[in-house]
């Protein structure tokens, strides 16, 4: 296990330097130099040259790469063009609303698709199985920002029940989280009909049931063990890319999360932050992989194998 | 006539292409009536956006401002009403089909070929070359989708170019991996290794030996990634990033509905509906070819 531990972690490595690159590159192509957003459009060309020459900007790329990766690794993501202050300092204070958002959603997704899959797996072909699979085709075809403005629609213009903008009670997390938290249950389910099915269908339980175990007895020691492994995984998948996605679930009910900040940096030609939240949530992606891998190993003793 | 004999037979007739595999997915697709609905509703919507072109103008029908009419509810004149700047959103919507059918087949195709070379050539080539481009096409999916796509956006500008390159550099990695998985499976057959002690070339091997044999499962997933681009590339414009207003693309539309939610719901309503509608027909179809592909099928 220790093995494979160091293994996993040392494969990252190239992983991390390739995803920084690739972004460093693709935000130094943009067309905002620091000196063009600093000083504003009314700056006569020889002082944007100036103010890029003095803070380093006209050097090579690469050179400013390795400066860029020498800061990562001391927590420094390097300066806002606009405000001149930290990135880290700005984006820092609205991490939480995101991870929140995406931890909520996450684990709702799970606590709705995982018993939904493996009651349309056990009762296949039933009424519950076929709605399961309708409505979560149905889902997986509705965009996000869609869903939330038809449930704005419906919980808060007609009915009332809940704000539709802003942040502060137990209320505001009720829409956004579930706007991220169905389509991802939908797909959940679907995910666990299938593994749940071919489990079912294997030769352990086929000998489980010549030895006279129940129904209830094969599928929640036998089959349910088996059959969630893989869920691990998708879950963390999951967690990992609703950081990402909450931007749209943010931008719709206001919240004031990493999505809003990528968007206002964007649109202001802000490069430094939206490269800081790039960097930020893949190498989080990294991590949360590299503990699903970790915990995957730890039930899974043929991942070990192959990889140790 | 003895079992062995039928089966020689069977086999002759397959070779002389008797039993054309595309022509038996096709009958099991059939028999599917939500997926052949689905087609029939899809290749409806591709008629209606092409000719939405010929008969509406743009200047004055699409985009043209008409104060006069503004914000009218859905009525008979204007099926689904009018939009802040009397537009017909009936027209509206039939003409936005034009932008997410358009960008969702063309990403879709273009990243399919892309994954198709990169997902081939790995697993045909394997070795040091492979594992690199597996490296690099894993670092990609590691980069959030949705950021990856704003910050190509933030580069190449907002529109259809921003959009489209947006779109490929997200589902290519996917495409690659799924393409070599495909692949490999393939490879290992005895009838490659026939082909590749006949001294068949490399380029030979791949295009007619293996690719026709992964076909079917490639064009699931091209099917399930347009649906997928449909809605990525109108969330995209909701967030602003994407095709700008006034062009009538759906998600746009809707960013123009969100302020004007309370009092004319209506204007969340159609296009809403349409992206749903399209990504669907694109889901089922793929549904469909799924189970009509399975050998258990035939």
């Amino acid at each position: 296990m220790f093995k494979f531990s160091i293994k996993r972690i040392l494969f990252m490595i190239p992983s991390v330097v390739i995803i920084t690159f690739m972004t460093f590159a693709i935000m130094s192509m943009s067309a905002g130099s620091p000196g063009s957003v600093a000083l504003g459009i009314n700056a006569s060309k020889e002082d944007i040259a100036a103010y890029n020459h003095e803070i380093g900007y006209d050097r090579p790329m690469m050179v400013r790469y390795v400066e860029y990766m020498k800061g990562i690794l001391h927590g420094d993501l390097g300066n806002s063009y606009k405000s001149q202050l930290p990135v880290s300092a700005l984006l820092m204070p609205k991490f939480p609303t995101t991870f929140r958002l995406a931890l909520l959603a996450v684990c709702f997704s799970a606590l709705i698709g995982i018993p939904l899959g493996v009651l349309a797996a056990v009762k296949k072909r039933s009424i519950l199985d076929t709605g399961t699979t309708v409505i979560s085709l149905i889902l997986a075809s509705i965009p996000g920002f869609w869903l939330a403005l038809l449930m704005m629609l419906l919980f808060s213009l007609k009915l009332g029940w809940l704000p539709t903008f802003g942040i502060g009670t137990w209320k505001h997390y009720v829409m956004p989280v579930a706007t991220l938290a169905l389509p991802s249950a939908a797909f959940l389910a679907r995910m666990v009909r299938i593994t749940m099915l071919e489990a079912l269908g294997s030769d352990y339980v086929r000998t489980a049931k010549a030895k006279g175990a129940g129904p209830g007895r094969i599928i929640f020691v036998h089959v349910l063990r088996n059959a969630l492994l893989p869920v691990i995984t998708s879950l963390g998948m999951s967690f990992a890319g609703l950081l990402g996605g909450a931007v749209i679930a943010e931008q719709v009910f206001g919240l004031p999360g990493f999505g809003q900040a990528i968007l206002t940096a964007i649109n202001e030609k802000d490069t430094p932050v939206v490269l800081g939240a790039t960097v930020i949530l893949s190498l989080l992606y990294m991590l949360i992989m590299l503990l699903m891998d970790l915990i995957n190993a730890m039930l899974n003793p043929k991942i070990r194998d192959n990889l140790g | 006539m003895t079992k062995r004999r039928k089966q020689r037979q069977d086999t002759l007739a397959q070779m002389a292409g008797k039993t054309n595999p595309v022509l038996q997915v096709w009958k099991n697709f059939r028999r599917n009536p939500v997926a052949l609905t689905a087609l029939l509703i899809l290749l409806a919507m591709v008629v209606v956006a092409v000719a939405s072109g010929f008969v509406f103008d743009y200047n004055t029908q699409v985009v043209g401002l008409n104060p006069a009419d503004r914000l009218q509810s859905p009525n008979s004149a204007h099926w689904f009403g009018t939009d802040a700047f009397g537009r017909d959103v009936f027209i509206r919507v039939i003409y936005g089909a034009r932008y997410s059918l358009f960008i969702g087949i063309v990403t879709s195709a273009v990243s399919m070929l892309l994954g198709i070379i990169i997902g081939a050539s790995c697993a045909y080539f394997g070795g040091i070359y492979d594992i690199v481009m597996m490296r690099v096409m894993d670092s990609i999916v590691c980069i959030p989708s949705m950021l990856l796509m704003l910050a190509l956006v933030a580069v190449l500008g907002k529109g259809m170019n921003g959009i489209i390159i947006a779109l490929i550099a997200t589902s290519v990695p996917g495409f690659s991996r799924i393409v070599r998985s495909i692949v490999l499976n393939v490879v290992h057959q005895e009838y490659v290794e026939a082909a590749v002690a006949c001294g068949t070339s490399h380029r030979e091997i791949i295009v007619r030996h293996i690719l026709p044999n992964c076909f079917g499962p490639i064009l699931v997933d091209v099917l399930m990634s347009v649906a997928g681009c449909i809605m990525a590339a109108s969330s995209l414009s909701y967030l602003g990033m994407g095709i700008q207003v006034p062009a009538p693309e759906w998600g746009a539309m809707l960013s123009d509905a969100t302020p004007l939610l309370r009092a004319y719901p209506y204007l969340a309503i159609f296009p809403g509906i349409a992206i749903v509608l399209t990504s669907l027909c694109f889901n089922l179809i793929g549904d469909g070819l799924t189970d009509a592909l399975d050998p258990k099928n035939r």
